[in-house]
Order: structure tokens, then C-alpha cells, then sequence
């Protein structure tokens, strides 16, 4: 077993702690010391206080290089909680009987990750780190990612593991998250609803009671004294005279409630503009961005804690991520049908053309680079784009199209009726139309089949999809 | 017949010995006194000063058996009192109406409430016993759960703990219902001359022999469970604790301007029912249970006790037997006259009555009860009534001892507690 140990402050006592954990290891679990965490089965990290070892937690898991590492963490701070970013912590040299058992923990973690292809060279920022995540959790099944609640955060919650791997802001990751739940890799269990600005979507609300003639502050709220002798009704400080109650009409004093008088209700009173109401008006104050909204504008955002789904779990132990949900929005959009019924459909309207002499055209093409671009968006914007490129795809073919995909991502689609020329014509209408969406000059990879005149590729290519 | 004096006192005796003096003294008492204005004492300046700026905690207990009608306005009325320092204990005997959903509700907004409960009823005594277990303050006053109260009736009530001999101190308890019909009319004119008069009066003199348990306060470590033990089991127990505090040295006073509005039976089958409980505990309290009193050589005796017992047995027993002894002797030797002499008994009451509703509505500051003047023709054969249902009753108490058998207290107690 390869450790590494991570100290979060180069001090004697870290040299001392080294040595101590050197010779406690020897005894429960010998192995080598490693001087990268990459090369380590296991990282240990130790910090005498809390802020130190969150600072030196919140490093180890932003590089990715160590990232997925399994991470013991060793604290003396009693209060010390390892800011959920460890996957063991234990109280150091208090806890040591308790190591064994951590240790075999994250030896199961150790084997999952070794368990894992390697990443292409390729995969870097978003894709990369998302990728990471996914990995993250499929290799700490148990776990699943859990919000904590942070006062620092925009929502009031935060997830310290994705929040140290993108080194964002607390609340910032929420984005990530629920693009992945969006796409289908991540499922999301409601833990907890925050009410929102509808502005900066901060958390910090203050709801305010305002009188509905003025929108004052000022209000309270008083009982109301109903004088049986003269009917009046007002508020208690009116009655008031010293102990006594005294009617503010009749000048009676009033002794004896049920008999010469009652309190039959609470009203709120306007010191303001001594408006008088039974219901106030209430306002939404944001506490971060200033601004005023109605309760019915609040958000409402959704806390979930979250776990792979199937195509999570493909897409960690793969490395890859599946067209990051286009694909599936298109599937939805254009109807899919399964690859041995689109087959099944393109020899008949290849019997078809044959006999009744027109065109018909089979066309591949791949969104690799639309997703890449969407990819690269801002979460919020690449939710809504996504949208826009299926609308704009479905827009330009007819519903009378027929579409399937490939195991390798690609859209296989049926233009009845439709020779190669113009199907070119329709994609170079889609690279435009997608062009101008992105932002950025698409140029989509194609290639075109005219059922009858290349038949036989096409067969091939059938057999090789299905 | 014709009436000289001899004659005259002959068949009025019993209004002459025992009623004219009675309504004379009394009048002539009040009067004085009001004129004099010896009822409205210099009270204890530093202690009146101290209940409205620092006032000690009180602790009023509520015992409750399906109260649902009422409980709530109990509570609302000692909430609206001026004197703020109060916890309010409900004491829930095993009710089985909304009285524990009620309560339950009062407690969630108000936190000076206390709700506490027991599962099978236990009797008032233990109720009363288990909220004095929970007060925190040094005076407790007990009330009915069907007793609602003027805003200073505590504040009031208060004042006469200026006077560190006191030991218990009496509201002043008025109909609440009296516009029911004629019987709450009748009893609210019985309330204002036998409470109002008769018990101001009585405290004056120290001979006061009774607490109501729907509205009196006593020092807490007088009647304690460490003290004096809290209530006795039975019928009566606020008049046997009032007697305790008694014979313990204390001084049991009356605040006529600490009222409280209670009901009075409307029916006169319930009427009956109370005045005859109300009787028999007479006799379970003074001639039985607390007898010693009349022991001088008893090491709690004192004179006033005594003199307290003499004129409570007086007044209510002995008068009530010569009352149908004076019936039977006027309807035995003058039979014939008997019409007359009733129509002129009448009259004589009346008058006499009437005299003494206009000095109480005086003494009492309420002009409006001289409405009540009205029903005065008819309060005198109520009264006497009242009588003869309270001389069965003496004979019950005295020939069966009858309260033992009262179900005030539950079977499971009445099998248990001391049978006087």
C-alpha cells in the first residue's frame, strides 16, 4: 500500500506527528511512503486546527491531479468536522484504535479508483472536472453528495467536494449539478426549498408586514375592546387610564370582560398613517441585493442531494460524458425510433424509391461539436441553449423525417422524399441557424446516403449501428 | 283576636326575639359604621405600594371537571387583571368534554397558564391539593372554574394581606345570572344581604367562619401541604380550611369590593340540592369535625372561635328549627288567626327587608340593586322555604351524617376519608 502524507503546516510537530504515524503504520497496516499523492493508495492529512486543515482539504481537492484521492484525515481540534471533504477523519492520536477500520475503508475506495480507465488526454475543463465528480462519487458509493447548510452560500447550502473541485464560491456549484441531473447522469432527492430573490437568487430574505395604505413598517398589533354599553370598538391603548380601562366614547370604566365588555379579535394598527387592518401586505426585502419583491415572486429552488444514476455510473467508469443531454432533448424533440424499426423503415423506402423512382436520403452527422460548445456555456445559459439547438434542429428538418442514433452519439436520420442536394441544403440551413445560436462558426460532419444509389454502404452501415 | 302587647308579641315572637333585632342591629351597624366610615381603614401604605410596584407572585388554582362552558372565561377574566404578578394553575379533575382542549389551547398562547391534569377524577380537594404542589407564589387563591372576576378583584383581594395576622381573605362573590329568572333574582338579593352584608359585617367582628371556594386567597405557607396540609377530603372543604386557618391564630377577613360573578342554580330542584349540601356541611364542620372549638382547655382555643361557631349555629340551625317551631305553634293555638297572621308576618318581613335593601344598596354603592325592591314581597316566603329545606337537612346531617354519602368526593375517597 502506496501512502502519502500531507501535513498542513511544515512545523516540528508535523515532523513529530510524521514520525509517529510512520510507526503506528508499521504496526497496523506497513507499506511504503510515497511523496506524490498521485502515486498513493491513500493520502493522509494532517492539521492542528480547523482552519488550517479545511485550507489544506480544500487544496488537496481542488487540483485534479488529487482530487479523487482517498483522503484520511487526522485532526486534533476536537471541534474539527474535516468540512466534508475528507472521506475518514479521525482524532489524532486519540482515535488511533479506530484506523484499522477507517483505513480498510479507503482501501475500498483505492480499489474502485484503480478500477477506473484512464482519461483521455483530451478531456480538460468543464468536461474534465465533471468528469471527475462522477468518479468522485462512483467511487464512494455509499456517500452520495449530501448539501451542507453554509450561511456563506448564495442558498444557504453549499456541496464542499464539487464547490473546492470547480474552486468556486460557495452555492456557484449548484449550476454543475443540476446540469448533470438535467442530463441524466445525477438524480436528486429534495432534501430541503429555500425561498430565493428573484433577482440575485440570494437566500436572504426578510419578510416584512407592511401597512397595505402605506407600505410603513411601522405597524403593530393590538387587541381590540368592544364596550358592550356603547358599542364602541377600539384598540386597547385607547381604553387605557393608568390600571383601569376606560371607554374612550362613554368615559365608563370598564371592570368586568364578558359582562361590560370583551376582546373579540387582534387588528394591526399603522403608527405611520393610523390605517387600521386586519391583514397586512407582505414584502420580500433582499438582504444582499436591495431589492423588493411580492411573495408570490420569490423562487422557490430545490436542495437535493444527489446520486448516479446508470448513465452516471457508465459515463465515470468510461470517462466520457454522452452529449451532455442534447441528445436526449432531441430524442424528445424529433421521436427516436430504435435502430433495428429505423432499419426496418429505410429498406422499405428503399423498395419504395426503387419502384416508384424518386429520391430518398439517409444522412449521419454528429453534434460532437454543438455539445463541446454548449459545454463550454455557462450552466444557466447551456440549459436554455440546449433547447434553443433542438428547436433549431427540429425546425429544420419535417416532420416527416425519420431519426435514430448510433452507439457512438452520432443522429442517423431518413429525409423521405428528399434527394442529396437538398439535404446539403438543409444542413448548410442547420450550420447557419446553429451558428448563429452558438456564436460560434459549426461546421457539422455529415455524410449522406441516397437510398438507392448507395445502397450498399448503407446496408453496411445499418448493420454496423444496430 | 284582638292584639294588644302581650298578645301581639305573642304570635310575633319569633320576629320580635330573634329578626327585628337582627335587621335593627345590622342596619344600625352598617349605617354607622358607612357614616364613619370605619370600613374604609388607613391600610398599610409600603404594602399597597409594594403590590403595584414589586407585587409578589400569586398562584390562583383552578380546579376543573367538565368546565367546558365556562373554563375559558375564567381564565380570560384572570388574565385581564390589573395585578400582573399571577400564574394560573388549571387543575383538570379527569374531565371528559373539551375542557382539556381548551386548556390545552389557552396554555399555547399564554405561558402564565399551567394545564395539569389527572386521568381518573380525584376530587375537588385533590385537584385544589395538586395545584398548590405546582404554585410558585406566596399567596394562592382559590377559585371556582365558573368564576369570573372584576379586572382589581386580586388587586383588592391582596390589600388585606397588609395585615400580617391575616391568613385568609374572602372575595365578595355576586350572580352573574341573575336576569335567569325569578329564583337567580331571588338569590341575587339573598347574595347581596348574606355575602355582601352578612359576611362584611361577620369579618368585622372576626367572626367569620368561612372562605367561598369560588374566589379566596390565603398565604401559601399557611395552607400548604407543609403547612396546614391543603383541603380535606369531603364536602365543605372551603369552610373547614377557612376554620383551620382560624384555630391556627390567623384572622380570616372580607373585601367587599373584591367581586366576582358566579351561577346560581336555576332550577329549584338544584337550588334545593345545593342549600341542602351547603346545610349538612354546617353541621359536618361546626358541630362535628371542629367541635373542640367550644373546649376551653383546648390548647387551640380561642374566644372569637367559639363566639364564631355560637353565631354560625345560632343563625342557621337553631333558627331554622324555631322557625317551624314557631309555625307549628301559631298554626296549633291559633288556627283561625293563622291567615291573618301570616298576611301581617308578611307585611312586618317585608318592611323590614325593604329597609334593610335600601341601606345595603347604600353600603354597597349599587343604586341599581334597588330594582330589586320588586321582587321583596316574595323573598321572605322564599326564605322561609329555604328553611324548612335547610332544617331536613340539619336533621339529615345530624340522624345519618349524610355528607359522608355527598358525592363531591368520589366514591374511592368517600370509602377512605374520615367519616364525621
Amino acid at each position: 500500500m502506496a501512502i502519502h502524507i500531507v501535513t498542513a503546516e511544515a512545523t516540528e510537530e508535523s515532523a513529530t506527528f510524521q514520525e509517529n504515524l510512520r510507526e503506528v503504520m508499521s504496526r497496523v497496516a506497513p507499506g511504503r511512503f510515497v511523496t506524490l499523492a498521485g502515486e498513493s493508495d491513500i493520502c493522509f492529512l494532517h492539521a492542528q486546527n480547523q482552519e488550517e486543515g479545511r485550507a489544506a482539504l480544500t487544496n488537496f481537492r481542488q487540483d485534479k491531479d488529487t482530487f479523487l484521492a482517498p483522503v484520511l484525515y487526522l485532526f486534533e481540534d476536537e471541534n474539527d468536522t474535516g468540512s466534508g471533504l475528507a472521506d475518514e477523519i479521525l482524532r489524532w492520536p486519540a482515535g488511533q484504535t479506530a484506523l484499522p477500520q477507517k483505513l480498510s475503508n479507503l482501501k475500498n475506495i483505492s480499489a474502485s479508483l484503480r478500477g477506473l480507465s484512464d482519461l483521455p488526454s483530451t478531456l480538460t475543463g468543464t468536461a474534465l472536472r465533471k468528469i471527475l465528480l462522477l468518479r468522485y462519487l462512483h467511487t464512494r458509493t455509499s456517500r452520495g453528495l449530501k448539501p451542507e447548510r453554509n450561511f456563506a452560500a448564495s442558498v444557504g447550502y453549499s456541496y464542499p467536494v464539487p464547490q473546492a473541485l470547480l474552486n468556486v464560491s460557495p452555492g456557484v456549484e449548484f449550476e454543475m449539478l443540476e446540469g448533470l441531473e438535467e442530463a441524466q447522469l445525477l438524480t436528486g432527492d429534495l432534501v430541503d426549498k429555500v425561498n430565493v430573490c428573484p433577482y440575485c437568487e440570494h437566500t436572504q430574505l426578510n419578510f416584512r408586514e407592511l401597512c397595505p395604505n402605506c407600505n410603513s413598517i411601522d405597524i403593530q398589533e393590538e387587541t381590540t375592546i368592544h364596550h358592550y354599553r356603547c358599542s364602541y370598538v377600539g384598540r386597547e391603548s385607547a381604553f387605557q387610564n393608568m390600571d383601569e380601562l376606560v371607554c374612550p366614547k362613554c368615559s365608563r370604566e370598564l371592570r368586568h370582560i364578558g359582562v361590560d365588555y370583551d376582546k373579540p379579535a387582534e387588528m394591526l394598527w399603522c403608527s405611520n398613517c393610523q390605517h387600521n387592518f386586519a391583514e397586512p401586505k407582505l414584502s420580500c426585502f433582499c438582504l444582499n441585493c436591495g431589492r423588493t419583491s411580492r411573495p408570490e415572486d420569490v423562487f422557490i429552488k430545490n436542495i437535493k442531494s444527489y446520486s448516479l444514476t446508470q448513465e452516471g455510473i457508465l459515463a465515470a467508469q468510461e470517462g466520457t460524458l454522452p452529449g451532455y443531454g442534447l441528445i436526449n432533448i432531441l430524442k424528445k424533440e424529433l421521436g427516436f425510433y430504435k435502430r433495428e424499426v429505423f432499419s426496418d423503415y429505410v429498406q422499405l423506402e428503399m423498395a419504395r424509391c426503387k419502384r416508384y423512382q424518386y429520391d430518398s436520403t439517409v444522412a449521419r452527422f454528429s453534434l460532437k461539436d454543438a455539445s463541446a460548445s454548449l459545454d463550454e456555456q455557462p450552466l444557466k445559459h447551456s440549459r436554455k441553449l440546449r433547447k434553443d439547438v433542438a428547436a433549431v434542429i427540429r425546425e429544420t428538418f419535417r416532420r416527416t423525417d425519420l431519426f435514430t442514433d448510433s452507439p457512438d452519439g452520432e443522429i442517423v436520420s431518413l429525409f423521405t422524399n428528399t434527394d442529396t442536394d437538398s439535404s446539403n441544403i438543409a444542413f448548410d440551413r442547420l450550420n447557419q441557424s446553429l451558428s448563429v445560436l452558438l456564436e460560434t462558426k459549426m461546421d457539422l460532419d455529415y455524410e449522406l446516403y441516397d437510398v438507392v444509389e448507395r445502397r450498399d454502404p448503407l446496408n453496411q452501415y445499418l448493420e454496423t449501428i444496430q | 283576636m284582638r292584639l294588644d302587647h302581650e298578645s301581639f308579641f305573642r304570635v310575633f315572637w319569633y320576629f320580635l326575639i330573634f329578626d327585628f333585632p337582627r335587621y335593627i342591629f345590622t342596619d344600625f351597624i352598617i349605617l354607622t359604621e358607612h357614616l364613619l366610615g370605619v370600613f374604609n381603614r388607613r391600610q398599610n401604605r409600603d404594602f399597597l405600594l409594594s403590590l403595584q410596584e414589586n407585587p409578589p407572585l400569586v398562584s390562583v388554582i383552578i380546579p376543573a371537571l367538565n368546565e367546558e362552558a365556562t373554563i375559558g372565561w375564567t381564565i380570560k377574566s384572570l388574565q385581564e387583571q390589573s395585578y400582573h404578578n399571577l400564574e394560573i394553575i388549571v387543575v383538570d379533575d379527569g374531565s371528559d368534554d373539551r375542557t382539556p382542549t381548551i386548556c390545552l389551547e389557552l396554555q399555547e398562547r399564554h405561558r402564565d397558564l399551567q394545564y395539569r391534569r389527572f386521568a381518573r377524577r380525584a376530587g375537588k380537594s385533590a385537584a385544589l391539593n395538586y395545584g398548590l404542589r405546582f404554585a410558585q407564589g406566596d399567596y394562592v387563591v382559590f377559585v371556582d372554574s365558573d368564576t369570573t372576576f372584576d379586572r382589581d378583584a386580586i388587586f383588592r383581594l391582596m390589600t388585606a394581606f397588609a395585615d400580617p395576622n391575616v391568613g385568609g381573605v374572602s372575595g365578595n362573590l355576586r350572580v352573574r345570572n341573575h336576569g335567569k329568572n325569578l329564583l337567580t333574582r331571588l338569590q341575587q338579593i339573598e347574595y347581596l344581604f348574606t355575602i355582601s352584608i352578612g359576611r362584611r359585617i361577620r369579618a368585622e367582628f372576626d367572626i367569620l367562619p368561612i372562605i367561598s371556594g369560588a374566589f379566596g386567597g390565603f398565604r401559601k405557607n399557611i395552607v400548604s401541604l407543609e403547612g396546614l396540609g391543603g383541603h380535606e377530603p369531603g364536602p365543605g372543604n372551603d369552610s373547614d380550611l377557612a376554620i383551620r386557618v382560624r384555630k391556627k391564630g390567623y384572622r380570616i377577613v372580607f373585601v367587599p369590593n373584591a367581586n366576582c360573578l358566579t351561577n346560581v342554580p336555576e332550577s329549584p330542584y338544584k337550588l334545593l340540592k345545593q342549600r341542602s349540601r351547603w346545610d349538612r356541611n354546617i353541621v359536618r364542620n361546626r358541630v362535628r369535625k371542629h367541635r373542640d372549638v367550644f373546649n376551653p382547655w383546648s390548647k387551640n382555643f380561642r374566644l372569637k372561635d367559639a363566639a364564631t361557631f355560637v353565631d354560625s349555629i345560632f343563625f342557621h340551625i337553631v333558627l331554622s328549627f324555631l322557625t317551624l317551631f314557631y309555625l307549628i305553634d301559631v298554626s296549633i293555638n291559633y288556627p283561625q288567626a293563622m291567615p291573618a297572621l301570616l298576611l301581617i308576618n308578611f307585611f312586618l318581613y317585608f318592611c323590614a327587608e325593604l329597609i334593610e335593601l335600601v341601606i345595603a344598596t347604600i353600603f354597597t354603592n349599587s343604586p341599581r340593586d334597588l330594582g330589586l325592591a320588586i321582587y321583596m314581597p316574595i323573598f321572605n316566603p322564599y326564605k322561609l322555604i329555604l328553611k324548612v329545606v335547610r332544617a331536613a337537612a340539619y336533621c339529615q346531617e345530624l340522624l345519618f351524617r349524610y355528607s359522608n354519602r355527598d358525592p363531591f368526593a368520589p366514591l374511592k375517597v368517600r370509602r377512605k376519608m374520615i367519616q364525621w
